[in-house]
């Protein structure tokens, strides 16, 4: 089994890096767009759960990054307890 | 984060809790308490202590990752996390919410360029930014200066800004007491100048656990006080999904956010953050690669959790409670709220946290506008140190007093944080006495770009821990682009270059730039442009100084010699 300092440029490593940009892009950035209302939107805003939609996509994208940031901890960074 | 419209904060809210004797004395208790557990802990750093720099700096390279987690992440999130942000929220609407994307990317900076920071950090002895970069860009006198100045660039505002903030605090939970303002904003100055002073590192990171544990706590309280104002869970939705389209939807409310300023603000305003000189030095203190790998899980979920579930809540709430208006095209704060929309989470406190929830509510108001106290302390303290760092290492060490030795550099240190604390005091205290000219209002001014100026420092971080294919020459010259860039955003261009006709097209392009992008991330393109043209056409640095940095940077499993630690340079090698 590879040791986790040497994961650095493995398939999972890229993984999760695609998954990343894609959250920060999709989530904060033009992909936005796929679900944003816009001002001018007429009648009741499109909610989720009960949640503007926007609001809800924040959240949802946050779940995402969060989710990389847990698997990249336990299976990616290296855990090295060197001294300085 | 942090450079906010904060010098009218809470104005409106000069009557939290109606003023009432309840409120006044535990609010006073809590507080008196806060203040004398940081002086506690102030001391228990420098008892702890030895002499020497490297121990007041970086608290002996041996943070925990509980202490060190909760520093970086009370350092990230100033006042502006409980004030400007919900501000921000109630003016503009659900949009903001993106916004809590940028801490997960701060928490990979944490770990991807901390880990390497912190490795090189403690093979060559590094204390400062300018330490490693002028290190690596052969021993570059310019750079460091230049470092220097974009890491004072972003210190003083932030400073200032967190001073006053606590002074309108103060005012905010003791109207009834005259001068409460600069007896707050003079209290909060000296506590955290006396255990800053005292204690270093040490006590900086000491007293953030306490603020960061008060800072998430405010944030998930205040989101519920606004929940519970409208009714609970369900008349909170109700009232939320009734707010108008432009609430609801990108750019906001004010058109301030469409999806590509949001996208470059929340890539540039983690990593300027998370590369800033307080930061950088937290990445040096950590004990270990692990340290930083724990910090970096803990800040990029339970920050954005705090910032999704609890500052969303109130701004949104405070929305549905107080909607602004709009007269003559502009949009104003409900007239309960003020004149700044930043007092809405003092507004929300005051009206409807103790009717709830009776004395507990009263006892929790109070706890929160500490925790705000406790957010403006936390980023003061943390760029008051590295303030201090940033001018004995790499002004007075190198200029000024070459031959002086580690004491004597402790306690020149501990003397730029006594004269920087006075300046602060007396600029936030006479800011108001002048109309013609405030140095107050231009340096806050200039925090706004605070970020930006810091992110300035990306190009020279990626190519020293991760590409080294840069030359001295190129770094300089990059650094100096995006830096110029950004001064034409400043107030002092502005001053400069109205009433000429360049100017003034300059003037406009500056505006619709404003408007459209993050500006860290507009200069950021000329600076990488120049740093890759110029590096192209000069000398790099020579191989042995390129593979020894490689080496450093390298994780521990890499090295030679597997488990131990990261080779490290000889003692004639370190800076």
């Amino acid at each position: 089994m590879p040791r986790r300092a040497d994961l650095g440029r493995s398939p999972l490593a890229l993984a999760l890096a695609v998954v990343f940009v894609a959250a920060l892009v999709f989530g904060a950035g033009p992909g936005l767009r796929l679900v944003d209302p816009g001002p001018d939107h007429v009648g009741p805003a499109p909610t989720v759960l009960g949640l503007p939609i926007v609001y809800a996509w924040g959240i949802a994208w946050f779940i995402v990054e969060a989710l990389v940031i847990v698997v990249a901890y336990c299976f990616l960074w290296d855990c090295a307890e060197e001294a300085g | 984060m942090g450079a906010t419209t904060l010098p009218r904060i809470l104005a409106a809210g000069a009557g939290v809790a109606g003023a009432s004797d309840a409120f006044g004395a535990i609010a006073l208790a809590v507080l008196v308490v806060y203040l004398v557990a940081l002086l506690g802990l102030g001391w228990l750093g420098y008892k702890r202590s030895s002499a020497g720099e490297e121990d007041y700096y970086l608290a002996g390279r041996s943070q925990g990752w509980i202490v060190n987690s909760l520093t970086i992440l009370a350092t990230f999130f100033s006042a502006f996390a409980l004030l400007g942000a919900p501000g921000i929220v109630y003016r503009d609407g659900a949009v903001f919410a993106l916004f809590a994307l940028n801490v997960p990317l701060g928490a990979v900076v944490v770990y991807v360029i901390g880990t390497r920071i912190r490795r090189i950090g403690c093979a060559r002895g590094h204390v400062t930014p300018g330490d490693l970069v002028s290190d690596y860009y052969d021993d570059s006198h310019a750079l460091r200066i230049l470092v220097a100045l974009v890491g004072v660039l972003y210190a003083i505002p932030y400073v200032l800004i967190q001073m006053n903030a606590g002074g309108i605090v103060t005012k905010a939970m003791f109207p009834e007491r005259e001068n409460a303002f600069e007896l707050g904003s003079t209290t909060l100055a000296v506590v955290t100048m006396v255990y800053v002073m005292v204690g270093g590192m040490r006590s900086v990171a000491w007293t953030d656990v306490i603020q960061g544990s008060l800072l998430i706590g405010g944030m998930l309280l205040a989101g519920f006080a606004a929940v519970v104002a409208l009714g609970g869970a369900g008349g909170f939705l109700d009232a939320v999904a009734q707010l108008p389209p432009e609430a609801l939807s990108a750019p906001g409310a004010t058109g301030a956010y469409p999806p590509e300023k949001m996208f470059t603000s929340v890539v540039f305003a983690s990593i300027g953050s998370m590369v800033q000189p307080a930061q950088w030095m937290r990445y040096y203190a950590a004990r270990s690669t692990n340290t930083l790998r724990r910090s970096a899980l803990v800040f990029g979920t339970v920050l954005p959790f705090c910032f999704l579930f609890g500052v969303m809540l109130v701004g949104l709430g405070g929305r549905a409670l107080y909607p602004p208006s709009v007269e003559d095209g502009a949009l104003l704060p409900h007239a309960t709220v003020g004149s700044d929309f930043d007092s809405i989470l003092v507004v929300v406190l005051r009206e409807h946290l103790p009717q709830a929830l009776g004395t507990l509510g009263v006892f929790f108001a109070a706890l929160i506008c500490v925790a705000v106290m406790a957010a403006s302390m936390s980023t003061a303290d943390s760029n008051l140190h590295a303030l201090s760092a940033v001018f004995t290492r790499d002004v007075y060490d190198r200029y000024l007093r070459p031959g002086a030795g580690e004491r004597e550099r402790a306690w020149v240190g501990r003397a730029v944080i006594v004269v920087s604390t006075l300046a602060a005091i007396l600029l936030v205290t006479i800011q108001s006495e002048s109309t013609a000219f405030s140095p107050y209002a231009m340096i806050v001014q200039m925090g706004f770009l605070a970020i930006a100026f810091s992110s300035q420092l990306l190009p020279i971080v990626v190519d020293v821990l991760f590409l080294r294919r840069g030359t001295r020459a190129g770094a300089l010259a990059g650094l100096v682009t995006g830096v110029a860039t950004l001064l034409a955003f400043t107030p002092f261009f502005g001053m400069a270059a109205a009433g000429t006709t360049t100017g003034e097209r300059v003037l406009s392009l500056v505006e619709d730039v404003r408007r459209n992008v993050d500006l860290g991330a507009f200069a950021l393109v000329g600076n990488v442009v120049v740093f890759v043209a110029v590096s192209r056409v000069t000398r790099r640095p020579s191989r042995e100084k390129v593979e020894a940095f490689a080496r450093a940077a390298a994780p521990v499993a890499a090295s030679p010699g597997g488990d131990g630690p990261p080779s490290a340079a000889p003692a004639s090698e370190r800076t």
